[in-house]
């Protein structure tokens, strides 16, 4: 099978010495931020892009695989020490984990969640590699209008799901499309929306756009509403890990958790809020012990985390067969690509076979590594949650200046930073999701360029949009899910009642990053 | 109909989205069309996106006028029910634009230290000894870490004699 023949040669590319040493830094540098509350690895990815101008492509990717697994690795950690998820998909973690932790069996739940992230990222990874030859065979017989179809189900999408509310979610899209088509439009050479700001013609740097809705944002919605006091950390120190009864139970919400995870991450849909939850409510209807759950379940903690990892994983299939980012730090891989000047879809398996298997096998590599490093020095993560928050925050905004002026040697861009960290601000303050407006900037001027395409082959006729079958089929799942979600989010909401985790459900709506 | 206080900000914020998509719609017909112009040209996007943000905004603006304000996201060390400390923020962003200011004429150490500074204090270090020597340290090692080994520019400033 090809996907066996591919992974031997991405291991030939990953398992050299100096790639081995990007991988263990990745996934350190992964868990690290992982570990801090409110920044993700779309903001570490986007940091570090600067940094990777003067490596091979294959070592910087290599680095940003151990980056994102490492830092889901790390958000469930502080999920369960703090109750602080870093991000909405480790939220259902948070629930059980926290209550383990604070009937002192932290140790278990942090090992229930390593160990499980290690069999979903696996299992999903292994899913990944040989359905990828699959889908890319499908692909390479897609037209720019069915592309364009494509982009229009992930603007749908995320747009939908993401967010408080449906309406807010594509406000958020089109505000970041809006600052997609800034600048020089490439075909015809007409400006648009510059404002005679010459500086404007090369369009907002979406590095910078990363950089400033995370980091600025966040240190703005920080100084303007911090708590008072310390967060309440739990001490693990002394405490007993996984009995043999927790493996048992943990087993097979782990499996479960992959399979719920991994489809609904390779579908282009946005999100792993609704896999998450899918799969603590599927827990809870069938665990033994239902009187534990809500007081700190081995399976409330096994089954999301799995769910999250395999998500993540599958989230990587849309990404690099059809080059359609589903998350805000898939789009950053994507902006990745680009500056190595490549473009992620069907022809980039063909083209750059070492570079997307490597991917793949130090993903693979990561996950080992990830667990190896983890699961003794879990300890020291949770250390890094020690350093004092304005030290720590005046670091992350200090590297988010650092970034945004050395990405093009510009001032400029700092004050562009400066702009788009206000707006972040106000996004976070009332309920606008970020994930969306970033997607929407990177896919929107690709979006354009198939419309184009698509246009200029069909000289002029609108109906051709619609005309492939595979265009059809997109644009009745475009239609469905404007409806759908709808009904999926009252059903969750009468779930979460169901399960009594209402309070949970709608932070995670509200919280989406 | 009653605007509670604390969702008149949201409304504000919904209204500008709902202007700048007019604007995007109006702004678009400004743009130069060239005469050989393909099928699809420069306008023609504009146009779509800035259509799909006019009623998305609009939906966002019916949304928060029906009295269903959206929660702001939560976080651990945040506490969104605080009023906004505006000191705080205005302390931060000035510090932010010392850094933008002080950058290529005072040079990358110089700026970066002030702004270390500026934002660990007003994010509650307190002031003493401490914030400041990391401030100068974390400036060097950035400097010398990113200009030597990774080979990226950074402004040297009135320190370029002895960096």
């Amino acid at each position: 099978m090809e996907g066996i023949n591919g992974l031997i040669q991405g291991f030939a590319v990953a398992a050299t010495p100096e790639n081995l040493l990007f991988a263990l830094l990745g996934v350190i540098a992964g868990t690290f931020v992982g570990v801090l509350p409110g920044i993700g690895p779309a903001l570490t990815i986007a940091l570090l892009l600067p940094v990777t101008y003067n490596m091979p492509p294959s070592a910087a990717f290599i680095l940003f695989a151990g980056i994102y697994y490492g830092a889901m690795y790390g958000g469930s950690t502080t999920s369960i020490l703090l109750n602080a998820p870093g991000e909405s998909g480790s939220m259902m973690t948070a629930i059980e984990g926290n209550k383990m932790a604070r009937a002192g069996r932290a140790a278990a739940a942090l090992a229930t969640a390593a160990i499980g992230s290690f069999v979903a990222g696996t299992l999903a990874t292994l899913a990944l590699a040989f359905c990828a030859p699959y889908v890319v065979d499908i692909a390479i017989g897609l037209g720019p209008s069915d592309y364009l179809a494509l982009m229009v189900v992930a603007f749908m999408t995320v747009g939908a799901l993401l967010g408080s509310s449906a309406a807010r979610g594509f406000a958020s899209v089109a505000l970041g499309l809006v600052i997609g088509i800034i600048g020089l439009d490439a075909q015809s050479g007409s400006a648009r929306f510059t404002f005679g700001v010459p500086l404007l013609l090369d369009g907002i740097d979406t590095v910078v756009l990363i950089v400033a809705l995370f980091a600025m944002g966040e240190a703005i919605y920080l100084a303007a509403k911090m708590r008072p006091g310390k967060p309440g950390l739990i001490d693990i120190k002394g405490k007993k890990g996984m009995t043999k009864q927790d493996w048992k139970r943990s087993w097979p919400a782990w499996l479960r958790g992959t399979a719920i995870g991994w489809p609904l991450g390779a579908i282009p849909v946005g999100g792993s809020e609704i896999p998450t939850f899918l799969s603590y409510a599927l827990e809870k209807k069938l665990t033994k012990h239902p009187k534990e759950f809500g007081k700190g379940a081995i399976e409330g903690v096994a089954g999301p985390e799995a769910t999250n990892n395999a998500n993540a994983a599958g989230s990587l299939m849309p990404l690099l067969t059809l080059g359609l980012p589903t998350s805000a730090t898939a789009a950053v891989i994507l902006v990745a690509f680009q500056q190595y000047g490549l473009q992620p879809g069907p022809l980039l398996l063909e083209k750059e076979p070492d570079l997307v298997w490597g991917l793949v096998a130090a993903l693979l590599i990561g996950n080992v590594m990830l667990m190896l490093l983890n699961l003794p020095l879990v300890g020291l993560w949770a250390k890094v949650l020690l350093i004092p928050t304005p030290y720590l925050y005046a670091g992350i905004a200090t590297f988010a200046l650092l970034g945004a002026y050395s990405i093009n040697g510009s001032v400029f861009d700092v004050y562009v930073m400066l702009i788009i960290g206000i707006l972040g601000y106000f996004l976070r303050q009332y309920g606008f999701p970020v994930a969306p407006l970033i997607i929407g900037a990177i896919l929107g001027p690709l979006a354009e360029q198939q419309l184009r395409r698509a246009m200029s082959i069909a000289d002029g006729d609108f109906t051709a949009l619609i005309s492939t079958p595979f265009s059809i089929a997109a644009y009745a799942i475009v239609i469905l899910v404007a409806i759908v979600p709808q009904f999926m989010k009252r059903w969750e909401r009468r779930t979460a009642q169901e399960v009594g985790v209402l309070d949970e459900f709608e932070h995670v709506s509200a919280g989406s990053k | 109909m009653t605007i509670s206080v604390k969702s008149r900000g949201e409304l504000v914020f919904a209204g500008l989205t709902l202007a700048l998509g007019i604007f995007i719609l109006i702004g678009a017909t400004f743009i130069n069309e060239p005469i050989a112009a393909s099928n699809v040209g420069p306008r023609f996007f504009p146009y779509a996106i800035g259509a799909l943000l006019t009623v998305a905004s609009a939906f966002v603006v019916l949304d928060i006028l029906r009295g269903n304000s959206a929660a702001p996201e939560e976080g651990e060390l945040v506490d969104p029910s605080l009023p906004m400390n505006k000191k705080r923020v205005a302390l931060l962003l000035v510090s932010i634009l010392a850094f933008a200011v002080l950058l290529e004429p005072a040079g990358y150490v110089i700026a970066c230290a002030v702004s270390f500074f500026g934002i660990a204090v007003t994010l509650g270090a307190r002031l003493s000894w401490r914030v400041a020597a990391t401030s100068i340290a974390l400036s060097f090692a950035i400097y010398l870490l990113f200009t030597r080994p990774l080979g990226i520019f950074l402004p040297p400033g009135v320190l370029a004699g002895i960096l």
